[in-house]
């Protein structure tokens, strides 16, 4: 069973905020998959690299040109703007 | 119709593309309400291609797309059009650009009618899961159409779409094609472009076609397959394998317990038919199969954690007003409201087995385990050519009977997570249906085997 603790530190890293009983939902459901993902640990896994791609292939680079684009749809997209500035709220706490 | 029929239908001026369209706006007005495949509907803009194709066919162009009617899942963008990906987070987004795939079907005179509903961010298995309201099968009005491609199956079904687009993680596109009776192919990673494709898991993802038939799938693949300057995990498709001679794998893992009896029964005719033209079929054995569930939710989390990070309402996406002092507080507000419940879920296990102190428990070995998983099917394709398999363990669940406990929806995943471990292209194809529900047949195969697996899927097509 993952602690209310555990949970409310991962919760910070992930940026979420969780309610007292959301909280005990997690801690049943992610013990749940948890315990079922413990299986893992009887594989042999001695000498495995580990697979992180299908494919088998490095570094694809692409030509150093200029392209021209335009920000114009991008900018229509800020929830909050000034002109072509994105506007966001000030978080700078005074510091006295 | 299928597409081969439509162009046939517009060079004999049977109909035009305009007409073509209206009529399948109207069956959406008519039957959409009832089963909600789609969230966004295109209409006007789709009328008004629909009369410049018209012209330019006039004028003799040669446009093997001409009049075919596509739906695309709301998780691939489409320059202009809103894209939600079945999320609040979303909800008002309109997309600033188009994917490469979108952009290769309208080239060769497609007509987009709209964006598909979906599990949110392709996270489901049923089309329980999008904040736009459940999708309903045509099916069976408590039976759930699968997910998480779960618009672009109805809407194949349904007929509002000649072919529709999906995306697959750990079965997104098979198990909705199986549920509604169609067909699904999930290519090899790497052959089709992911630009444009709303990520989840980026070393699973996968955008593939959705049809009535075969021909018209493998249509689709030809023309949005093929590396792409914009996806750089995309790759050129070496030449098909000469296969001569059908040899099917069956591998015994996939027929134990969990295998619903009736589905077995099902798989195991087609098998018959199979051997009956002349393929030589081998019981083979994928001992690492039965941890792919256990390997995928640690790698699909994981990886989803990280790419649903982006979304914390700054640059694009919901921004609420909520009495926030520090940053900190401010992604967790946008990101509170606009994921839900099922997201925040995987985004907590995905950021649990990355932490510290876990990482190399869960995610290292994983990724090891994965490997493993892969040399299975590497040792399997040395004997055969072609592994077949059931797609789901079950015909199509209720409606509420696997929301209680999580895991019960991810292990429906148990045949189909595998292959994108793996890497490797499956079709699902319809099979024998058991009591009037449809049953899928999954025809995995080599890497960059997709013309092969769609020859040998109309065998059972032709023969069925």
């Amino acid at each position: 069973m993952i602690s209310k603790e555990e949970i409310l530190k991962i919760s910070k890293l992930a940026k979420l905020n969780l309610t007292d009983s959301e909280i005990e939902e997690l801690q049943n459901d992610m013990a749940s998959v948890l315990g079922y993902i413990d299986q893992l640990k009887e594989v042999d896994i001695d000498g495995v690299d580990p697979m992180s791609h299908a494919v088998d292939i490095k570094n694809q680079l692409k030509e150093d040109k200029i392209m021209e684009t335009d920000s114009t749809d991008i900018i229509k997209e800020f929830p909050e703007k000034e002109e072509r500035l994105l506007k966001v709220k000030s978080v700078f706490k005074n510091e006295d | 119709m299928k597409i081969k029929e439509i162009q046939q239908g517009l060079n004999n001026k049977d109909f035009s593309v305009r007409e073509l369209v209206e009529r399948k706006l109207a069956l959406i007005g008519e039957k959409d309400k009832d089963l909600n495949s789609f969230i966004t509907i295109d209409g006007d803009n789709a009328l008004k291609r629909a009369d410049k194709i018209d012209e330019r066919l006039k004028k003799g162009e040669d446009l093997p797309l001409a009049g075919v009617c596509v739906g695309v899942k709301d998780n691939i963008l489409f320059k202009n059009v809103r894209c939600t990906a079945g999320s609040n987070i979303l909800s008002d987004y309109t997309a600033v650009y188009s994917a490469t795939v979108v952009d290769r079907l309208l080239e060769k005179g497609a007509i987009i009618l709209g964006k598909l509903n979906l599990d949110e961010f392709a996270m489901g298995s049923s089309g329980e899961y999008s904040a736009f309201g459940v999708t309903k099968s045509p099916i069976g009005k408590d039976l759930v159409p699968g997910g998480s491609s779960s618009g672009p199956a109805v809407a194949v079904l349904a007929d509002f779409c000649d072919v529709t687009l999906g995306s697959d993680t750990g079965g997104s596109i098979r198990q909705p094609a199986a549920f509604c009776g169609v067909v699904g192919l999930k290519p090899t990673y790497g052959a089709v472009s992911r630009y444009g494709l709303i990520s989840l898991s980026s070393s699973l993802d996968q955008i593939g076609p959705l049809a009535k038939n075969v021909e018209d799938a493998e249509i689709i693949f030809d023309i949005i397959s093929g590396k792409d300057e914009k996806d750089a995990t995309s790759v050129n498709m070496p030449q098909g394998i000469d296969v001569s001679g059908l040899k099917i794998g069956v591998p015994k893992e996939f027929f134990t317990q969990g295998l619903d009896p009736k589905v077995e029964a099902s798989i195991r005719g087609a098998i018959k038919k199979y051997e009956q033209a002349g393929a030589t079929i081998k019981e083979i054995s994928l001992p690492n199969s039965k941890y792919s569930i256990a390997v995928y939710q640690i790698i699909m989390t994981a990886e989803a954690s990280s790419n649903l990070a982006r979304y914390d309402g700054i640059r694009y996406g919901l921004r609420n007003d909520a009495d926030t002092e520090t940053l900190e507080e401010v992604y967790s507000s946008n990101r509170t409201q606009g994921f839900s419940k099922e997201v925040r879920r995987r985004i907590m296990l995905g950021t649990y087995v990355l932490s510290s102190g876990y990482y190399d428990a869960y995610y290292a070995r994983a990724l090891k385990v994965r490997n493993k998983i892969k040399q299975d099917f590497d040792s399997a394709f040395e004997k055969v050519d072609y592994i077949l398999t059931p797609t789901t363990p079950t015909t199509p669940f209720k409606f509420g009977e696997k929301l209680k406990n999580p895991l019960e929806m991810y292990l429906s995943d148990m045949f189909t997570a595998s292959v994108n471990l793996a890497g490797l292209p499956a079709i699902s194809i319809p099979c024998y249906n058991i009591d009037n529900l449809p049953v899928g047949l999954q025809i995995i195969g080599k890497p960059f085997s997709e013309k092969s697996i769609f020859a040998t899927a109309k065998i059972f097509e032709d023969l069925k």
